[in-house]
């Protein structure tokens, strides 16, 4: 039943981007605190980000199978791949704006480039707007098995991931385009408006997911 | 190429109907069959190419198999390209338009 398409977590898997992340990330951030040991609570928390992150989706995929298993699924293969898909998608993103920010710092500590630093917010901001197009881009390709939610449910899942993820596309479109284009000032709103539709689409999915899934096991 | 076989998939006004169909939810592939007038072979054929390209997701649940839309926001706008200008680069669509061609030369040449 699995598509033959290889999707783009599939790759991210099969070229193991994620180790590669987290360890380009560790040991940027490990640098940067080396050059600015002032700040070693930011780096800290910097390089545990990824860790925590991949502990976190480990123990919500490890309670999810569980609950299969006691309503009688055995076959969890889809959902599996469910789960390695946001693994993989939320390292890339998380970890490819991390690793320009960490790169940045490092340059911009390494000498006088006050008059860079528009330059170095500018390239920073295009990395966050790239992350919101790779994921908003990717999110409706994303489908709920239907191991997890019957199928009426799992579709209304996916017409939200479809509206949440055009919103992203656009919203990441419209903000590169104000960091090539407009000023800063400008630019960092329409960032700030992209990051409030993520956090709240998915806070959003979240509860939902969980109260269908009570209410399924209720 | 993956964005080859997108674009084939896409080429088919049959297969692009059955997106826009499973647009409104999971079908089964009887559902989806009762809208064509083709044979279940052919309809097989479609959801296979659209399967290879990775548009829609085949799953098993209980005992029926539900294909459902698996369209990234980008496919979903070159959908809606393919759509507007009516692209059919099946053979049929191919001679239709050929025969277009002819006929507009002829009447600029009269």
């Amino acid at each position: 039943m699995e598509s033959t398409h290889p999707t783009l977590s599939a790759i991210v898997r099969r070229q193991k981007i994620v180790p590669i992340v987290l360890f380009a990330v560790v040991l940027l951030a490990f640098v940067n605190w080396i050059l600015s040991p002032d700040r070693a609570l930011h780096w800290l928390r910097v390089m545990l980000m990824l860790p925590v992150l991949w502990l976190g989706l480990t123990l919500w995929l490890r309670s999810t199978l569980g609950s299969l298993r006691r309503r009688g699924i055995e076959d969890v293969s889809a959902v599996r791949r469910y789960f390695d898909s946001a693994v993989s998608m939320a390292f890339l993103a998380v970890g490819v704006f991390q690793i320009v920010r960490l790169g940045l710092g490092i340059w911009v500590s390494q000498g006088d480039h006050g008059a860079d630093l528009d330059a170095e917010r500018r390239i920073l901001g295009l990395a966050s707007s790239a992350v919101f197009v790779i994921i908003g881009n990717a999110l409706p390709k994303t489908l709920t098995p239907l191991a997890m939610l019957p199928v009426r449910q799992a579709e209304l899942v996916t017409v939200a991931r479809r509206f949440i993820g055009t919103t992203l596309v656009i919203l990441g479109l419209v903000t590169a385009l104000a960091y090539v284009s407009a000023p800063l000032a400008y630019a960092r709103t329409l960032l700030k408006l992209a990051a409030g539709v993520s956090l709240v689409a998915v806070l959003s999915g979240i509860v939902w997911m969980n109260l269908s899934a009570s209410r399924l096991e209720g | 190429m993956t964005s080859n076989k997108v674009f084939k998939a896409l080429s088919d006004p049959t297969r692009r109907r059955v997106l826009e169909l499973l647009r409104d939810g999971a079908l089964t592939a009887g559902e989806l069959s009762d809208h064509f007038p083709v044979s279940k072979p052919t309809m097989s054929a479609h959801f296979a190419v659209l399967q290879e390209a990775g548009l829609v997701e085949a799953e098993k649940d209980g005992r029926a198999v539900f294909y459902r839309l698996k369209l990234s926001v980008l496919e979903e706008a070159l959908l809606g390209f393919a759509d507007a200008l009516g692209i059919d680069a099946t053979a049929e669509g191919m001679r239709r338009s050929k025969r277009a061609r002819r006929a507009l030369r002829r009447r600029e040449a009269s």
